[in-house]
């Protein structure tokens, strides 16, 4: 099963690449580059040491973003999901927040911290935030009462309950937030450095389509798009951190 | 009347406040005696899980009292009191055998004897083999009897259950009756079991509460006098579920006339 899945996906890899070979025998070389140009291209800027600070940058910011918006997004979820008068005083404030597109508040960030990595933390981090809050409290409230009702009958303390009962059962629902967090905080990094940024993968992004470098355009984003995929890797195992699979 | 382990004293239950307000129980004065199979039933919504509860120290009485022992209950009383809730109230992350160790854990007994307790009454309610097993592997039946496993497990004196059997199909629930009957034949425990059965509290019981429609009172408490083992068929029990539905019948129509 495992071998034909993987064949099965080789096969729409092969497809695409070699469908993307021909179409750039018609579309002018400055529109889209062929994968012929492409892939000598892509090693040589991964071997290139000045890429690297670029790389460094962009995974500096996305770990340091997506740890900041974990530990307080589970913080403040924990308790907003405990006490319910947290709860219904501040609920509906993140739940509004989280739907007004975040993009509009990259203009004010950058004004106040620069165009240097703050910003983009700052951004990335306000991404990543609201599901992993909304989610934690949504894991702790959707605990089944019966669950608590039997720790208490059984003897346990406030805190035991917390940490052997409403820990565990949430977990499930709230590890799925985090990963949504996670890829949340990889487009609002890449998104960050695109719109603005000294150095990084999006402004390498942003500096390549500007200057019509087509093949490095497609070089950077293939790079992203492996990022992306290790990143899909880890919310996976953080998934598999939970007792439901 | 001093010879009532459990002893409910002029027992009210209020819910909400002002025109909102629901009176769940009013005014329930009963005794349980040490040792006894205790049912209480009724019409649905009467109030009989609330009254559990109130015993169970997970709910407070808005007047009145619940005596166990000779001491007021004020909170959750673990030493005294275990609890069987009809919805199983198992934890999914834990195998069997984490969950009956979970009373235990709190209870800070050491790992080694935690396990062994643990399997002696997984044992004792027919899980053997299955300790490893986590609760989605599980039978709606396999459940309770976890459920029940953990309850023994922590050796009170009293055990209650609220609707435990009320979830199975009804073969599952006449074997674990058995079953029941015969643990607590066994354990000398006093149980105090909340069902909505009519055949479950005849063939069960030493003596039966039966509950108004709300407000929840004590309507009547009817003796169950017939030897053990019974026949869940004879004629004795179903006599005594008739004389049950003769006094419950009124009610249960009450509780459908206001619409629950």
């Amino acid at each position: 099963m495992r071998i034909r899945i993987f064949t099965y996906q080789l096969l729409i890899l092969g497809f695409i690449i070699v469908l993307w070979e021909f179409s750039s025998k018609v579309v002018p070389k400055i529109f889209l580059a062929p994968p012929t140009n492409v892939f000598p291209l892509l090693l040589s800027i991964w071997f290139d040491p000045d890429t690297y600070p670029h790389l460094f940058t962009t995974g500096f910011e996305i770990i340091l973003s997506f740890g900041l918006a974990t530990a307080s997004g589970l913080l403040l979820g924990f308790a907003l999901g405990t006490w319910r008068l947290l709860r219904n005083a501040y609920e509906p404030i993140l739940l509004a927040f989280y739907a007004v597109p975040s993009v509009v508040w990259y203009p004010l960030l950058l004004l106040f911290l620069g165009l240097d990595v703050a910003s983009k933390i700052a951004f990335a981090f306000i991404l990543s935030f609201f599901p992993i809050i909304l989610t934690t409290i949504q894991g702790v409230t959707q605990v089944d009462k019966v669950l608590v009702k039997a720790a208490y009958s059984m003897g346990a303390s406030k805190l035991t309950v917390f940490y052997k009962v409403v820990l565990p059962a949430s977990l499930p629902i709230i590890l799925s937030g985090i990963s949504t967090g996670l890829a949340l905080c990889v487009t609002g990094v890449i998104v960050g450095e695109m719109l603005g940024g000294i150095r990084g993968l999006g402004v390498l992004i942003a500096s390549a389509a500007t200057l019509f470098e087509t093949a490095h355009y497609f070089v950077y984003t293939i790079t992203v798009i492996l990022i992306a995929l290790l990143v899909n890797y880890v919310s996976k195992l953080f998934e598999h951190l939970s007792w439901r699979s | 009347m001093g010879s009532y382990l459990i002893e409910a004293r002029n027992l009210s239950k209020v819910y909400g406040s002002g025109s909102k307000s629901v009176v769940a129980l009013q005014n329930m004065n009963f005794g349980v005696k040490r040792g006894e199979f205790f049912t209480i039933i009724g019409p649905s919504g009467c109030g009989k899980s609330t009254l559990l509860n109130l015993i169970a120290g997970l709910d407070k009485p808005s007047s009145g009292e619940i005596m166990i022992d000779g001491r007021k209950v004020e909170g959750p009383n673990p030493e005294l009191i275990a609890v069987v809730f009809q919805e199983y109230a198992l934890y999914g992350w834990r195998t069997v055998l984490g969950n009956v160790e979970f009373g235990l854990e709190i209870r800070g007994l050491g790992k080694a004897e935690r396990r062994e307790r643990a399997l002696k009454y997984i044992r004792l309610v027919g899980l053997g083999g299955f300790e490893d097993k986590y609760p989605s592997q599980l039978s709606g039946g396999m459940k309770q009897r976890a459920a029940l496993a953990r309850a023994l497990s922590l050796e009170t004196e009293v055990l209650l259950m609220d609707e435990p059997f009320g979830a199975l199909d009804e073969q599952t629930r006449l074997l674990l009756g058995i079953e029941l009957t015969r643990i607590w034949e066994e354990t000398k425990k006093t149980v105090v079991f909340v069902t909505h059965s009519l055949s479950e509290a005849a063939f069960l019981s030493e003596r039966i509460l039966i509950m108004s429609a709300r407000p929840g009172t004590c309507k009547k408490i009817v003796e169950v006098n017939i030897g053990r083992p019974r026949d869940p068929n004879s004629d004795e029990v179903n006599r005594v579920k008739a004389m049950i539905w003769d006094e419950i019948k009124d009610e249960s129509k009450r509780m459908m006339e206001v619409g629950l």
